[in-house]
């Protein structure tokens, strides 16, 4: 045996070793996914097929009979529709002047529009309801100034509908601007020029070919936000309107006596999220236009100075403000002193925020979360990039129902999946009555894997294969060059998927409360929960604690938008 | 990296190893209740038993949540939860537990026996076969917004009937019986204590009133304070809290004179308690004069709470006792003649079937029982068409007998499903539509 | 169409793009702006274009100021380095998208689609989407969508820099066949001195934002008024060297490996001025023989230091006496037997020796 045979001999087994390693994570991951998102999720779902130990279909069958459950649905589906309306017009003009224009001050203003994103549970009620409440701050105020002489039933009747769309709205326009803004900017702009040189008109320019080329993007966006939207439970319970499908099966699931038209109303929802999300994959998998060569971008960003950027100020501080209204309410809330009917406080105190300080539990929750974020974020950081590589490369058959099935965590309610561990792990070595820190930590990283695996997707999409062939080429195995060319190319699009695996695995709320049962494992919202339902001063120490928990996750989504710019976009591209 | 996620699993799991008895205690009680009793009962412990215990605190975030927890560990293991005991939540919670034999019957010892007497003020404090005893008893009463009052124009409401008065449309808040277990007491109490039809007459009315039916039982204080609602029905702790931060010019609780209500909070050993003798200590403990004084002494009283007062009744006679003339308030349950002897059996039967009627005929359907209410207050308030918008659907025994077919789900929902509808095209035929 | 661009000057900041441009671009010409990278000419067509607007100065159009005209209104036609063509539309759709917003009478609109696509040979591609076509192809697709409205000027931004050799060759043939049926007054940016020597009327070369000459490119080839410009376009043998005066016509310059006359025109150059010779390799005469006629002009005695035959032509590396490299190009090489390490005597004629003013730098400015 010769020495280059030898060492081939030596190459082939390490290679072989990689390989195993390689599948091995692969299978781990198909395997934990398995364990902690299909068989929990099918151990509360069966609930929605049986009947004292038959199997029936009754439960959809009287769902679909109930008035109020074709209402909610329908009532739901309007209020994905309209979010994603208003979100569109919204933000286009944002993402525009994002993609067209650079202006002083142009980073922090682009990170601040990301910053409402994140609003800590519970409190954010209070300080809405203070300001639009009947007698709230806002009707007193207009009331003083005689603008009005009844007040305005801002968050009753059928005003409730059009509350939680603009609450939504304004909760959800940043994902839609980070996708619009990156699909904006990923055109190029010898595209337009051309246009501009056969006579076509700006708006012409935008119909034809800014917009079919953005369109992609656009949808992929859209479609999270329509998702969430639909599927969003925390917003129609701040405001109060019930007739919505996630508050019903939330009703339905909760109820002591719980009702399994719930479960197959939750059923119903995960199968429209797949549905749509399966429906916008083939519309639009094969129109994505791979852009050919770029020509020259001198002209794609025009530079303007501070005064010529006053109307852009203006608009983008405006809907900084709206959006950041409910923080901006919460903060007040926390610093309020016996606060009562009136405009604002009289009185204002630090004394919540010294509170914080002296009792163990919101520092316990601080710690706790940090803990268990970060735990999830590195566990999505692997899983997301694993099953983004074998969906992206095609490696398992049926990958595309791979990639629709970690959606599934987007439309599925928390609790299910919560109490689907409960029931599934008791008594064993995961009980969480022992210590909830693995299921937890699983649980926030399956929820937000979502995220993990579009932001993954997206960066493997725009790196060539070739790349990686070139290193197959040294004989180097699959999953040796995955972590030494593959993942190192996606590491910005990681980075910035982990940040928002952070940040929301921060504001988890379900898993939360039902996981964290012992105080000394409570996250940051679970002690926010306990503060908020204290008689007496509770809501203002667990608006204090809120404020603390904001100022982290702002700090986190500012640093994430200076850091990566416009590749926060890819983030939530569902396609 | 490796590093760092061995330090990050190091710095959350400090588990405190201690050597001695261990107590696992399930409960949707707050956080100044665990605060108060824990240390007390561990000190008692110590000293009583010349050995530490250790207390595990549990809780998911309500009580609901707490019940549907016990329930999935039973379903796994029917010998045991692995919980030892559960406080706190509701009568009703513990009569459904009690009637699924998930509770472990006690008998007190002397002489505990004969302090926490069979009743008080007519409310049972422990049941028949002894799963259950009331640990904490609270009054429910009106809690109003003085000021917003006056904006409005309306004088202070005074009793329950009031609330129904048609002057109150759109003043008040309450919360959805099936979420919230004070809510639900409220109910079957009014309904116990007018009988069927005249209650469920009220509590129409009432719901006719109503803005909103929110999910949790704190929210309607919110509402009030924050000038949303004018008034709600809540229990009194909360709005004893409320009117000491925010001063009694402003914020006004009031117990219907003659309608005294109260509501037992109990603890009960689980079925298959790992730590029976210790889980009985402490359920001896919590009943005992020296735990009950936390709930009726003012903060900072000696053998008082340290925190903050906790506003609630005691259901120990000697506490009360102890106490003459340094507790919070004068009120003595045990002095209180019976408004009313609760049927808890009864309660506890019809309460799941009641919470879905309710829940469909006045909770789900609410924005149309508003429109024909609005219609009916426009119309002059006719006494037809007010009898035809309060008549419940089905009479007491018609509901109790469904109760027995209530487990299954199916004739449940279809049952839901006829509610819903009738109540519906009875709603739009009042408002004229 | 003329086109005219008077003391038009282009900053982006303090960096001055284009500074100071001077040019007229005669109707029907097929006029090449040429120039290594970063020179200023693709600058200088987007001004012309009107997708960047001049700093200060003005562009004429049949002597008519357009300096302030959108590009929508200058009546051009693009084609762009990267084609742009729009991904989203069939080649049929790119090409009569610009079309469409003319109006034309429905007859008129057929007439030109199928004669652009003919012109083009992309009749068969009409219904594919550009992603489905080859490089040429979306070529033919970027000239045909700016030919169908029949522009005032065609614009072409390095149309043939990423197609291969063969295909470049094909293509130029299909421009200058385009450009001399339709006349349209055409502008042309690359880098490629072969694509302006071999397609264009005029050439204009540009280097550092600056218009240096404009010309012919057979004037540009034999006259280049800068030693810039004699390395860039061919190649050329530049050596640095000192004017020592003029006799019968012949200016003699001092080298390091001796006097070089040169009967070439000279600016008015004094005794002892620094300049720079340039001549052509194929102006080199190599000695095969080995015994050089007694008398010649300019004699050059170099050892060869590098011999590479390609049949129809020979190339000499060959290095002077003070170690000057000098390259020479022999057409239709006999059959000899010099060797590396050769000393020959070649020489070049004076009128094949150009006299132009010393670069301060030599290197082509990229």
């Amino acid at each position: 045996m010769t020495a280059q045979s030898k060492s081939d001999a030596s190459g082939n087994l390490s290679r072989m070793i990689s390989n195993l390693v390689g599948y091995g994570t692969v299978v781990a991951t198909l395997l934990m996914l398995l364990f902690f998102l299909v068989v929990p999720v099918s151990v509360i779902m069966v609930k929605a097929f049986y009947n004292d130990g038959h199997f029936t279909l009754d439960y959809f069958r009287l769902m679909f009979a109930n008035d109020l459950q074709t209402t909610a649905i329908m009532n739901s589906l309007y209020i994905g529709l309209a979010t994603t309306v208003i979100t569109t017009i919204l933000t286009l003009p944002l993402a525009v002047i994002n993609a067209k224009f650079e202006f002083p001050g142009k980073g922090i203003l682009s990170g601040l529009l990301l910053v409402p994103m994140v609003m800590p549970p519970f409190v954010g009620a209070i300080g809405i309801q203070r300001f639009f409440a009947r007698r709230g701050s806002v009707n007193l105020q207009l009331m003083e100034w005689g603008w009005i002489s009844e007040p305005i039933e801002w968050l009753g009747g059928t005003n409730m509908f059009w509350a939680v769309v603009i609450l939504e709205v304004l909760h959800l326009y940043p994902i839609m601007y980070l996708n619009l803004s990156a699909a904006l900017a990923n055109i190029d702009p010898s595209m337009e020029e051309m246009a501009s040189t056969l006579g076509v008109k700006k708006w012409r320019q935008f119909k034809d070919i800014v917009w079919p080329l953005a369109r992609p993007g656009y949808f992929a966006g859209a479609i999270i936000v329509f998702i969430w939207a639909l599927t969003d439970l925390g917003t129609p319970l701040l405001v109060g309107y019930h007739d919505t499908m996630p508050v019903r099966i939330f009703n339905m699931v909760t109820d002591v006596n719980e009702n399994p038209v719930g479960f197959a109303l939750v059923f119903v929802v995960i199968c429209v999220t797949v549905l749509i999300f399966m429906l916008s994959k083939l519309m639009f998998s094969g129109k994505k236009y791979e852009m050919l060569a770029r020509g020259h971008v001198t002209s794609a960003v025009k530079k303007i100075g501070f005064v010529k950027a006053l109307p852009i100020y203006f608009i983008l501080l405006a809907v900084v403000a709206a959006a950041l209204f409910p923080h901006f309410s919460v903060i007040i809330t926390s610093l309020s002193d016996k606060w009562f009917m009136t405009v604002m406080p009289d009185n204002y105190t630090t004394k919540y925020y010294e509170m914080i300080f002296q009792t163990e539990l919101p520092m316990i929750g601080i710690k706790n979360s940090l803990l268990f974020a970060g735990l999830s974020t590195l566990l999505d950081l692997v899983l997301g990039m694993l099953v983004a590589y074998v969906v992206v490369r095609k490696l398992v058959p049926f990958s595309g129902l791979l990639d629709s099935l970690v959606m599934v965590p987007l439309a599925l309610p928390g609790i299910v999946l919560a109490f689907g561990y409960v029931v599934t792990y008791s008594d064993t070595f995961l009980d969480p009555l022992n210590n909830p820190i693995p299921l937890l930590v699983i649980a926030y990283a399956i929820r937000r894997l979502p995220y993990m695996v579009r932001s993954a997707s997206a960066g493997l999409q725009q790196t060539s294969a070739s790349l990686e062939e070139a290193s197959a080429t040294f004989g180097a195995s699959r999953f040796y060059t995955l972590r030494k060319i593959t993942v190192p190319l996606v590491t910005a699009n990681l980075i910035a998927g982990g940040l928002l695996c952070f940040a929301y695995a921060m504001l988890d709320v379900s898993d939360s409360l039902i996981l964290a049962m012992k105080d000394k494992y409570y996250p940051l919202t679970k002690a926010i929960y306990a503060l908020f339902l204290e008689q007496g001063k509770g809501e203002f120490i667990a608006s204090a604690l809120g404020v603390i928990g904001m100022g982290i996750l702002a700090a986190c989504i500012m640093g994430a938008s200076l850091i990566l710019g416009k590749k926060m976009g890819e983030l939530f591209r569902s396609g | 990296m490796k590093h760092i996620i061995t330090a990050l699993v190091l710095w959350g799991i400090t588990t405190t190893a201690v050597a001695g008895d261990k107590l696992i205690v399930i409960s949707p009680h707050r956080k100044s209740i665990q605060d108060e009793f824990v240390p007390k009962f561990k000190e008692h412990y110590k000293a009583t038993f010349k050995t530490d215990v250790d207390v595990e605190w549990i809780d998911q975030g309500g009580t609901s949540d707490d019940v549907k927890f016990i329930r999935a560990k039973f379903e796994k293991n029917p010998a045991t939860s692995g919980v030892d005991i559960f406080w706190g939540g509701g009568t009703a919670v513990f009569m459904e537990l009690a009637g699924d034999k998930l509770l472990a019957p006690y008998t007190l010892p002397k002489p505990l026996d004969t302090e926490v007497p069979q009743s008080a003020a007519g409310v049972p404090l422990f049941d028949a076969s002894k799963t259950w005893y009331a640990s904490a008893m609270s009054s429910f009463g009106i809690f109003y917004n003085r000021k917003l009052l006056k904006m409005d124009g309306i004088t202070e409401p005074a009793t329950w009937d009031d609330l129904a008065n048609p002057k109150y449309k759109g003043q008040i808040t309450l919360a959805d019986p099936r979420r919230s277990g004070t809510a639900n007491t409220m109910n079957t109490i009014i309904l116990q204590a007018l009988g069927w039809d005249k209650g469920f007459d009220l509590l129409t009315r009432i719901a006719g009133n109503n803005r909103i039916f929110t999910h949790s039982s704190s929210d309607p204080i919110k509402a009030v304070v924050s000038g949303d609602a004018s008034a709600s029905m809540v229990i009194d702790f909360y709005a004893v809290a409320k009117i000491a931060d925010l001063g009694k010019e402003n914020l006004g609780f009031t117990i219907p004179t003659g309608q005294t209500i109260l509501d037992p909070d109990p603890v009960a050993i689980l079925k298959g308690a790992p730590n029976r003798t210790v889980a009985e200590r402490f359920v001896n403990y919590v009943l005992s004069p020296e735990a009950q004084k936390l709930l009726i002494l003012p903060k900072g009283a000696e053998g008082g709470p340290k925190l903050e007062a906790l506003g609630r009744m005691a259901i120990n006679t000697t506490a009360y006792t102890q106490t003459e003339g340094k507790r919070a308030t004068d009120f003595n349950p045990f002095k209180q003649k019976a408004f009313m002897k609760l049927d808890l059996e009864k309660a506890a039967k019809m309460q799941r079937v009641f919470n879905d009627l309710i829940g469909a005929i006045h909770i789900d359907t609410h924005g149309d029982l508003k429109e024909a209410w609005s219609a009916i207050v426009k119309r002059g308030m006719k006494a037809e068409d007010i009898a035809t918008f309060s008549k419940p659907p089905v009479t007491e025994a018609e509901l109790l007998a469904l109760s027995d077919k209530w487990g299954d789900d199916v004739f449940r929902n279809k049952q839901i499903n006829t509610w819903v509808e009738d109540s519906k095209s009875k709603y739009k035929k009042l408002a004229g539509k | 169409m003329e086109v005219r661009f008077e003391n038009v000057v282009k900053k982006y900041g303090d960096f001055a793009a284009v500074k100071d441009l001077n040019l007229t671009i005669k109707n029907g010409s097929l006029h090449f702006l040429l120039g290594p990278s970063g020179c200023g000419k693709t600058t200088t067509l987007r001004m012309l274009a009107g997708l960047e607007k001049a700093t200060s100065g003005k562009i004429l159009f049949d002597g008519k100021d357009m300096t302030n005209v959108p590009a929508a209104d200058r009546g051009i036609g693009m084609v762009f380095q990267n084609y742009a063509l729009w991904p989203h539309m069939t080649v049929r759709k790119n090409i009569e998208y610009g079309l469409k917003l003319k109006k034309l009478p429905p007859g008129e609109f057929k007439k030109r689609m199928d004669e652009v696509l003919d012109f083009t040979q992309l009749l068969a591609f009409a219904e594919r989407y550009p992603g489905q076509l080859s490089g040429g192809q979306q070529q033919r697709v970027a000239l045909a969508r700016a030919l169908a409205i029949r522009p005032n000027v065609l614009l072409l931004d390095e149309p043939l820099s990423n197609l291969d050799a063969k295909l470049r060759l094909e293509m130029r043939d299909n421009i200058s066949r385009i450009h001399k049926q339709t006349g349209i007054t055409t502008v042309y940016v690359t880098h490629d001195q072969k694509e302006s020597l071999s397609m264009g009327t005029h050439v204009s070369v540009m280097r550092a934002g600056d218009l240096i000459q404009t010309d012919s490119p057979r004037r540009l080839y034999h006259y280049p008024t800068t030693a810039f410009i004699a390395g860039f376009i061919g190649e050329t043998n530049l050596i640095n060297g000192v004017y020592k005066g003029t006799e019968k016509g012949l200016h003699t310059i001092e080298t390091g490996f001796g006097n070089i006359l040169s009967s070439q025109s000279i600016k008015d150059f004094k005794v002892g001025a620094q300049l720079a010779i340039s001549f052509r390799p194929e102006a080199v005469q190599v000695d095969f023989t080995g015994k050089p006629a007694a008398v010649q002009v300019n004699p050059l005695r170099v050892t060869l230091e590098h011999l590479t035959y390609l049949g129809e032509s020979e190339q000499f590396q060959m290095k002077t006496s003070n170690n000057e490299y000098l390259k020479a190009n022999v057409f239709n090489p006999p059959d000899h037997s010099l060797k590396d390490g050769d000393v020959v005597v070649s020489h070049v004629a004076p009128e094949d020796v150009l006299i132009l003013p010393r670069e301060k730098d030599l290197s082509s400015g990229t």
